[in-house]
């Protein structure tokens, strides 16, 4: 038996339509509530936020009963209980999940409700196996808060020099927070020196090359004009040139991960140097070894700047029995051209080799004595086929 | 992603009936259970029903069993506003959803979507199934037969670009997010721990005197002359072919470039079709319309072996086909037409179905 009578849950919003109830609840940060409620003193549709699930209390026994033994297909059951985002558009799918009873009615849905999307549930009591003889829709609204306060945006791009090679390859974009995926490329622009929009310089991958918290976007510079005789270069020309003026520009409508945009936009400005068509040679760097005793970094100065994200995981330091010294920080200086590591714990006194891995690369995509751009298959070089490059020093007093 | 497994099946069944056994079902190589991808990107059918997707993410390849058996379905798909459909079950917006990929069920003419529940970093992955009758499911990965294959990784998050079955074997292609290296790699299916997988890496010459490592951006299988070769269309932007028996572990490939794509070309898509006893493959690209080109000859073909001057379009020619534009996925439905996703200039998706040019 449904009541008709209407009761208000304490500190929600609620208005009546008769007996079809419509609550539309805007849950603020902060003071979201754990149950959403429309209700009836018997009958109470609600969204669960702790369960991620609609709920329907107050169903009597027999109907309980019979719901549990039901063998109903989908859509009867969507009959019954359904969810919809927005409004219950009949030519519209009802969100997937499952139902379930468990002392109430639950339904479950397969993924967990998006904050800023409206979504409403609607409970049929006509459609229950024994239907009261005065049953009413219920609907029930949710919409989950969005943070209240706007993201911050870019919080830096490396490389962060501001000349850069001509056949520069890459550049990381790092944001504050979780950043949302899939357009990228309608909020990043290249400018020439006259404000003018390059076309084309990016290698634009679909599913775009984001780390795992969405926080790092690295965006390639096209390879088709980087490299000679490619049919792209020709009609267009580099992307970047010796000498001129650019800005990298991310505008503030891209939106982090709960859909809001910073409203700030960044700018990197630089200007194109010479290419670099060197390899890497780790016998032109210089270490400079920490004291023993201490956790000071060993620092290790290159011959040109190399790439960001890869002095993070491409060098690290072992001792004399090839064991991986513990790491408490790595830092990068000087626009990526001196990295520093400091130990876990205390340096001991003796022998010490950097390791290098030979994928390193610089700005442009060479690495360890290779160039990126190489007749891949005439070279011979011995050390071709090692992995990585040890490059020894000395702990001691000093 | 592509109907590059059409003829696989078919193939074996064949061969199967020829010889009076019935090839094994694959799907019995797969366990029951909950399929943990972190994310569902690139498509490709096996036979039985089997799934390949990889799940850049999670840095693996999954082999799912669909389900879905029976005879192929006649007539045409056509649904407007597909993504907000597709939205809308999966409890989102339209501009909550990424489409990652189009497969279709080479045995049932199903269509499969994988898609980004989300755009955040945690977002769902899933892989929706539409049938003729435009019913909407999606699949429940957490109670499915599956197998899993890692991919070896060196640190760095990698994207993979496109993946495909052939002759036992699931081929990947990918790049990783700080370098631009690129590998394909090949897997023999069913996958086992002695099964590991080859990883090669692929250049691309006649840039002159350099040749680069370069990402492929699609691929699929074709045979020339009995021989399973791979076509490769690369971001920047020759098509390139190379036997698939090149790939060996730890040698590196070296792809002859057959064409130039050229600017305003950047490849998202590929299938392989025969028309009036003639082959032809489609290139479906970000800002024209689809390419077709004629592979008559293909195994004649002259490498582009001197750099590309003046912005002629060297090797094969293809012809544009303007009617297709918006493409940026499909897969082939049958012998006449292929499945696409349109995006519209207004923005909408659209599922539709195309006679083959």
């Amino acid at each position: 038996m449904i009541a008709k009578r209407i009761t208000h849950e304490p500190g929600l919003a609620f208005s009546g339509l008769g007996l079809a109830l419509l609550i539309f609840i805007l849950a603020l940060a902060g003071c979201a509530p754990r149950t959403q409620t429309v209700s009836e003193p018997s009958l109470t549709l609600r969204f669960n936020d702790g369960n991620n699930a609609f709920e329907v209390l107050g169903l009597d026994a027999r109907n309980l009963e019979a719901l549990k033994n039901a063998d109903w297909t989908q859509e009867r059951w969507t009959a019954l209980l359904a969810v919809h985002v927005g409004t219950s558009e009949k030519d519209k799918p009802a969100v997937v999940g499952k139902h379930r009873v468990d002392g109430i009615l639950h339904f479950d849905p397969q993924f967990p409700l998006l904050k800023g999307v409206r979504y409403q549930a609607l409970f049929d009591p006509s459609q229950l196996p024994f239907p009261p003889a005065d049953a009413q829709l219920a609907q029930c609204t949710v919409m989950l808060p969005t943070p209240l306060d706007p993201p911050l945006g870019v919080a830096w791009i490396c490389p962060t020099a501001d000349t850069l090679p001509e056949n520069q390859m890459k550049f990381y974009i790092h944001f504050w927070a979780p950043m949302s995926r899939g357009d990228a490329f309608e909020h990043i622009r290249l400018l020439d020196s006259d404000g003018k929009r390059i076309e084309s310089p990016f290698y634009e991958l679909a599913g775009e090359h984001w780390d795992e918290r969405q926080q790092r976007f690295t965006l390639f510079l096209h390879p088709g004009r980087a490299k000679p005789g490619l049919k792209l270069r020709e009609e267009l020309g580099p992307v970047l040139e010796a000498g001129k003026q650019y800005t990298l520009v991310i505008d503030g409508n891209w939106p982090d991960a709960d859909g809001n945009p910073s409203k700030k936009s960044f700018r990197k400005s630089f200007k194109a140097g010479p290419p670099e068509l060197q390899p890497v040679d780790p016998k032109k760097w210089k270490i400079t070894a920490p004291r023993v005793g201490t956790t000071d970094p060993v620092q290790v100065t290159f011959e040109k700047p190399l790439d960001d994200a890869h002095l993070r995981r491409m060098l690290w330091i072992i001792d004399r029995t090839d064991k991986r010294v513990a790491l408490r920080i790595i830092s990068t200086f000087d626009h990526e051209t001196r990295w520093g590591y400091s130990p876990a714990e205390p340096w001991m006194a003796g022998e010490y080799r950097l390791v290098v891995d030979r994928s390193l690369e610089d700005l442009a995509g060479n690495s360890v004595g290779q160039v990126f751009e190489l007749d891949q298959f005439r070279v011979t070089v011995t050390e071709q086929n090692k992995n990585s490059t040890l490059l020894p020093f000395t702990v001691s007093q000093r | 992603m592509l109907s590059r497994t059409r003829f696989v099946p078919l193939a074996l069944v064949g061969a199967a009936l020829l010889a009076g056994t019935v090839h094994a079902d694959l799907t019995e190589s797969l366990k029951k259970g909950a399929a943990d991808l972190k994310s569902a990107g690139p498509l490709g059918f096996g036979p039985d029903g089997i799934l390949f997707v990889g799940d850049p993410s999670g840095g693996a390849v999954f082999a799912i069993d669909t389900g879905d058996r029976g005879n192929p379905a006649t007539g045409t798909l056509k649904i407007d506003k597909v993504d907000e459909l597709i939205a809308a079950k999966v409890g989102a917006t339209a501009k909550d959803l990424i489409i990652n990929d189009l497969a279709v069920n080479p045995a049932t003419g199903n269509a499969f979507i994988s898609i980004s529940r989300g755009k955040g970093p945690d977002a769902a992955p899933a892989i929706v199934k539409i049938g003729h009758d435009k019913k909407i499911d999606v699949l429940d990965l957490k109670d499915v037969k599956f197998a899993k294959t890692q991919l070896a990784n060196a640190g760095a998050k990698n994207a993979i670009t496109c993946v495909a079955y052939s002759k036992g074997k699931v081929l990947v292609s990918g790049m990783g997010n700080e370098s631009f290296a690129s590998t394909l790699r090949s897997i023999p299916f069913p996958f086992t721990e002695a099964n590991k997988p080859t990883s090669v890496e692929i250049f691309h010459g006649a840039h002159g005197k350099t040749e680069t490592g370069a990402p492929v951006r699609t691929f699929i299988p074709f045979d020339i002359n009995g021989q399973t070769n791979i076509l490769a269309a690369y971001q920047c932007t020759p098509l390139v072919k190379f036997p698939l028996s090149d790939l060996k572990p730890g040698e590196k490939v070296k792809g002859q470039t057959i064409a130039e794509l050229g600017n305003g070309n950047m490849p998202l898509d590929m299938i392989s079709y025969e028309k009036d006893g003639k082959q032809f493959i489609l290139i479906a690209n970000n800002k024209r319309g689809i390419m077709k080109l004629p592979t008559d000859g293909i195994e004649k073909a002259s490498s582009i072996t001197t750099p590309v001057k003046g912005g002629v379009a060297a090797g094969l020619k293809y012809e544009t086909i303007k009617e297709w534009t918006g493409v940026f996925q499909m897969d082939k439905l049958d012998k006449e037409h292929a499945l696409v996703l349109i995006r519209t200039t207004g923005g909408d998706v659209n599922l539709d179905t195309l006679l083959l040019p």
